[in-house]
């Protein structure tokens, strides 16, 4: 039998490969690294500019889009290795909501002047987009969301709120769904519309969250906000589905398996240089039980991954749900465990610039901000219940 | 949710005494440490924070199993505070010096919500290891000298003393040392759960003649106040146990997705289920771990129903927590809502007195001897 990943040793691969394990070693900005290692998943908004300018710089931003659009045309297993090595050599995440998110979402769905109009700003990285679907009460059960909008003319009027928008507070746009008409079924009247987050009527909450990891979440209101009709993507009423394909973009990507595969390499290095009364942790057998229960369980999504990528045809459905629910499982375990074997520092918490803490200090706070912080992987993105109803539904047909 | 505490008359009276004393404080908003302070101040004026201590200290005279019903209220609020590190220890090691007076001074002290002392037993690069070994002292004339630094020490940034443990010709023993004597020298750092800890070096600090506690029997005395330590910490983690697993059912009544409460959907419901179990079990072992705090009890099996209920308690704990969050959704990761609280703490408390390896590597031992 042919090994799952046999498509990515392939004397091409190996060579896309090393041109993205040189670019990360001659471009990858050090204090940019510095943070994804240390597990922080929120990069500021310059810095993530940076590093997608550097992309750009190289012909590599966008790497899902198709050459037509300005991105890279690349394969299927291209697109597996880049993501690979991007997380081993501790690049950041790609700016998930233009990039990953709205842009295919334009591609599929906008006209060709919505297109010419906001692809250049996603690509160049000039503009910083935000996902307004969630509210208060439209959570799991987001076709029930009740944000207003009215057509006045040639612009449409929204008045409601949204909520956990992520990166809402710096975003310059928003896409989002609203509700145009309740009268239906509660999955038909729902639009897709494009807009300004500097337009009158629009304010941002921040939203501090319980982990020390500082603002990543807002509540945006909309007090009259004037939209223009052509800033609508597809038809009225049609913006269900639209979300819908959005929300699966990142079908693989949401898993994070390679983000966990390095987060394990360096949970293995620190073990390897800690020593607990002169022992290194590695050689404790408890301790590398535990490494090696957390390396099988990731390695079980791993070749499932692969298999459902590059061996299941066409026919994958609810059946990729199953790598969300496990990525974040086995991601959230090695975090914890990043933790846990930090001994008596483990509940350390301080703040970046806490004066004269040592490396291990700091590296233990910034484990524990990330065992708290990714517990939100389980709850967003379609939370571990919702994969499980999909797996249900789909996949057993129950 | 716990159906019953397995108290007695007196017993409840003041358990119900600190819940409703500091019922009002966890509402009033502010920072934790501030939430913290003023739970103790208040319960100092109350009279009850003294209740594990002996009679003449203003205490219950039932011994320190009587911290439970101070401890398992503040942790159903979680009101963090440094009762464990300031009455629980420390009264530990005064069942064995009942006549030193400093000591007493700083257990009055800490009873009245004060500075009080607190131990230093943990050395970098040992983990939990009790036994100390790099911090020594030694004889000279009529004082002693003390060099070496302790890591982390909790709530090492308020308290007045340190209950220091040291080597004294390769055998370890115990020393009172003042905060502001000189040549200590305090770094302190906040932790996850809202408490402060302090690395604290004693550079040959020269301390008075009658500042070694101990007569030979440290070892004896500094296992017995660190399973004190674990074993009451744990009556706090119950509390956030039942607390976290009491909002969440309340929490799941209200909030309706798909037209439903959630509380209707019956898969949430076995897993609150799951927690309640828990939950009453973490509160069994917890109370057997704090009776056998009875001197009368033998060490070895002292340790291990401290040992016990901590590997349990600390890992069923933050399962606990993690549930509650993960049935909140979003709303349980904002700082403004109470639940973030919990789960730091419930953390804290299973990575604190030894971890759940710690203490499964300690029974393990105990097993292994042959009887
Ligand atoms: C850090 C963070 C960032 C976010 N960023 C964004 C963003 O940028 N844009 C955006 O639109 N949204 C965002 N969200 C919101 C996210 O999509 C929602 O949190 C998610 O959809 C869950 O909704 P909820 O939080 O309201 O939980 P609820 O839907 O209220 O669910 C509460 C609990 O009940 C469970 N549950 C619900 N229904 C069922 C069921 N039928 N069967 C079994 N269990 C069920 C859930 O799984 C969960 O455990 C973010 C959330 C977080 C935490």
């Amino acid at each position: 039998m042919e090994r799952l990943d046999s498509i990515l040793n392939s004397h091409d691969a190996i060579a896309f490969r090393d041109r993205v394990k040189r670019l990360l070693v001659d471009h990858l900005p050090k204090h940019i690294r510095i943070q994804v290692e240390q597990e922080k998943m929120d990069l500021s908004k310059e810095d993530q500019r940076t590093w997608h300018k550097i992309l750009r710089a190289h012909g590599l931003a966008c790497p899902s889009w198709p050459v037509e659009y300005g991105g890279p045309g690349l394969a299927d297993h291209e697109l597996y290795i880049l993501e690979r090595e991007f997380a081993l050599g501790g690049a950041p995440r790609p700016m998930i909501y233009g990039v990953t998110m709205l842009g295919p979402a334009l591609i599929a769905h906008g006209t060709p002047e919505q297109q010419q109009r906001f692809l250049p700003g996603i690509l160049e990285g000039d503009t910083f987009w935000c996902q307004g679907f969630s509210e208060t009460n439209a959570g799991s059960d987001l076709a029930s969301l009740k944000c207003a909008v009215r057509r006045e003319g040639d612009e449409y009027v929204i008045n409601g709120h949204k909520m956990w928008t992520s990166e809402g507070h710096i975003a310059d746009w928003m896409f989002g769904i609203f509700r145009t008409d309740s009268s239906g079924r509660k999955q038909q009247g729902i639009t897709f519309l494009l807009l300004d987050m500097r337009s009158p009527g629009v304010s941002v909450q921040p939203i501090q969250t319980f982990d020390g990891t500082g603002i990543e979440i807002n509540q945006v209101f909309f007090d009259n906000v004037r939209v223009p009709v052509d800033q609508r993507i597809g038809d009225e009423g049609a913006g269900w589905d639209i979300a819908k394909s959005v929300l699966t973009a990142e079908r693989f990507g949401n898993a994070e398996v390679s983000r966990s595969i390095a987060s394990l390499e360096r949970l293995k290095d620190y073990c390897r240089a800690t020593s607990l009364d002169g022992r290194p942790l590695i050689q404790d057998p408890i301790i590398a039980r535990r490494l090696v229960e957390l390396e099988i369980s990731l390695q079980a999504v791993e070749q499932t991954e692969l298999r459902f990528l590059f061996h299941a045809g066409d026919e994958l459905g609810a059946e990729a749900a199953l790598l969300k629910l496990r990525g974040t499982e086995v991601q959230n375990a090695i975090l914890a465990a990043a933790t846990d074997l930090r001994g008596p520092s483990a509940s350390l918490l301080l703040d970046e610039d806490h004066p004269g803490a040592s490396a291990e200090y700091t590296s233990a706070s910034h484990a524990l901000k990330a065992h708290m912080n990714y517990r939100k992987t389980m709850i967003y993105g379609g939370s571990s219940e919702v994969q499980r109803n999909i797996l249900a539904k789909g996949a057993l047909g129950l | 949710m716990i159906k019953s505490l397995g108290l007695n008359e007196t017993e409840r009276l003041v358990r119900d005494s600190v819940t409703d004393c500091v019922s009002d404080i966890a509402g009033a908003g502010g920072t934790a440490r501030a939430q913290g302070h003023g739970a103790l101040s208040s319960l100092a004026k109350l009279g009850v924070l003294a209740a594990p201590l002996s009679e003449n200290l203003g205490g219950m005279g039932e011994g320190l199993g009587t911290a439970m019903l101070v401890l398992e209220p503040l942790g159903r609020k979680a009101l963090v505070t440094p009762y464990v590190e300031k009455i629980c220890v420390p009264a530990a090691v005064a069942e064995f010096y009942p006549g030193h007076e400093d000591l007493r001074k700083h257990l009055e002290s800490a009873a009245n919500a004060g500075p009080g002392a607190v131990m230093a037993w943990v050395e970098a690069g040992r983990g939990w290891n009790r036994i100390p070994k790099s911090t020594t002292a030694r004889r000279e004339a009529d004082a002693w000298r003390l060099e070496g630094r302790k890591s982390l020490v909790r709530w090492g940034d308020q308290a007045a003393a340190f209950i220091v443990t040291s080597k004294v010709d390769d055998e370890p023993a115990l020393f009172l040392v003042a905060a502001d004597l000189e040549g200590v020298e305090i770094k302190s750092y906040p932790s996850g759960d809202g408490r402060v800890m302090s690395d604290i070096v004693f550079h040959n600090v020269q301390l008075p003649n009658n500042s070694r506690m101990d007569d030979g029997n440290a070892r004896q005395v500094i296992e017995y106040a660190l399973d004190a330590g674990s074993a009451l910490s744990l009556a706090e983690a119950v509390g956030l146990m039942d607390g976290s697993l009491e909002m969440t059912v309340d929490y799941l009544k209200t909030r309706e997705q798909f037209g439903t409460a959630l509380s209707k959907m019956q898969v949430l419901q076995h897993r609150l289920v799951e927690m309640y179990a828990s939950t009453e079990c973490a509160w069994s072992l917890a109370h057997e771990a704090a009776s056998s705090l009875a001197r009368d009890v033998p060490p070895k099996s002292r340790a291990c129903a401290v040992s016990r209920a901590k590997a349990y308690i600390g890992r069923m704990g933050r399962f606990v927590g993690q549930e509650a969050l993960q049935m909140h959704g979003a709303i349980g990761m904002t700082e403004e809502y109470p639940l973030g609280r919990y789960l730091q703490r419930l953390t804290a408390i299973d990575l604190d007195y030894g971890d759940s390896d710690w203490h499964l590597s300690r029974l393990s031992n105990v097993m292994q001897e042959i009887d």
